[in-house]
């Protein structure tokens, strides 16, 4: 945390609510890209990051800032979605229906390449799907912010052992996903080939 | 074939040291099953750890001051809503007592006796309309039952009316 970051805390603890709002405007893509991760659509994610923004400007009191402000922020972000995901049950959405955000790439602005990141994008939306809500958390927090065990534990709340755990079985759902994905499209590359009389 | 403890080896994050690494290798040359499993999460992973970051649109600041604006102004509506229901409550409560209970029976401070004389009062006006209201209603189905049974349904109406009327404003507070 910068030291203008240490004094937009202090001011935002006395009520301004412009302080926190340059923290809004530090930390929104991470935690917008956290919830978009975890709940699958922009819509969503965007509703849930201005929520955990709102809950941190509430509960900035309890903030030790000994701790790692990202982390906290993230371990608000984290259970809301969490919460979210278990309150609305969220279906799995078919990967064809994905409203995957693209973000635009103004090097690259060719058409291949923005359906190829759109694949990618429906492709780990979908296998995230797959995840349960804390499973998926984890591997966002492990994958995304390449935080350890420990921080993961730390903003979860859970223990490193259940970290473990929970990433050994969100990899290896993820392994299957992979390996089912990967044959559907080996049988839908070959489909062109086949003979039109079977 | 056994594919233990290679399989814990492949999904965990733990590091493997040189000679584990070496056992692994070798059943990963001869097992097709845990190659392809290998693999899988090696490009799943890395799939994952090398997309981009989706962003949010721009304006996400100004959106969180107006959402914080609202918001606010819902948990003052709130606070509101439930201070006139703990006051109705409260009122209520008071009013029973002052109607159910002579007050003037405890031994209250000076002060405090003035203001219980004067509820009392009150309670015992309170209690010469109950009991008027109570005769009246035992009254009606006797003199007028079909009157009585318009005025039910009236008031019946009224507080169906009065509940949808509070149910729709707690949905407008909700959704801003």
């Amino acid at each position: 945390m910068t030291g203008a970051e240490a004094q937009w805390i202090e001011q935002a603890l006395q009520g301004d609510d412009n302080a926190f709002g340059f923290l809004v405007e530090s930390y929104q893509k991470p935690v917008y890209s956290l919830c978009n991760r975890m709940l699958g659509n922009a819509n969503d994610a965007e509703d849930a990051a201005q929520e955990s923004f709102i809950r941190a400007y509430q509960h900035l009191k309890k903030y030790n800032q000994d701790r790692s402000f990202t982390t906290w922020l993230l371990s608000i972000a984290s259970h809301y979605c969490i919460d979210q995901i278990r309150k609305r049950r969220l279906p799995v959405v078919p990967m064809d229906e994905l409203p995957v955000e693209i973000i635009s790439d103004n090097r690259s602005p060719q058409p291949e390449n923005h359906l190829r990141q759109r694949e990618k994008d429906a492709l780990i939306q979908k296998m995230l799907n797959g995840l349960k809500p804390t499973d998926r958390a984890a591997i966002v927090l492990r994958y995304w912010y390449e935080f350890s065990e420990v921080e993961i534990s730390e903003t979860l709340k859970i223990s490193v052992s259940a970290v473990k755990s929970r990433l050994f079985r969100a990899r290896r759902s993820l392994a299957d996903a992979w390996i089912t994905n990967s044959s559907k499209s080996a049988i839908k590359e070959r489909k062109p080939n086949e003979s039109p009389a079977f | 074939m056994s594919h233990q403890p290679f399989e814990i080896w492949i999904f965990s994050d733990d590091s493997l040291d040189e000679a584990q690494q070496h056992i692994l290798e070798e059943h990963l040359e001869s097992c097709q099953t845990c190659t392809t499993l290998s693999n899988a999460v090696t490009m799943a992973t890395s799939v994952l750890s090398t997309s981009e970051s989706p962003s949010p649109q721009p304006g996400f600041t100004q959106r969180w001051h107006n959402k914080l604006a609202l918001h606010r102004q819902y948990q003052k509506s709130r606070r509101t809503w439930l201070l006139t229901l703990a006051g109705f409550i409260l009122a209520n409560i008071i009013l029973l007592s002052v109607v159910f209970f002579d007050l003037t029976t405890i031994n209250w401070p000076y002060e405090l006796g003035q203001i219980v004389v004067k509820i009392s009062l009150i309670a015992t006006h309170s209690r010469q309309y109950w009991r008027a209201i109570s005769n009246l209603a035992n009254a009606f189905p006797v003199i007028i039952p079909t009157f009585f049974v318009l005025v039910a349904a009236l008031i019946a109406a009224g507080i169906f009316l009065t509940i949808t009327w509070i149910r729709s404003i707690k949905k407008l507070i909700k959704t801003y």
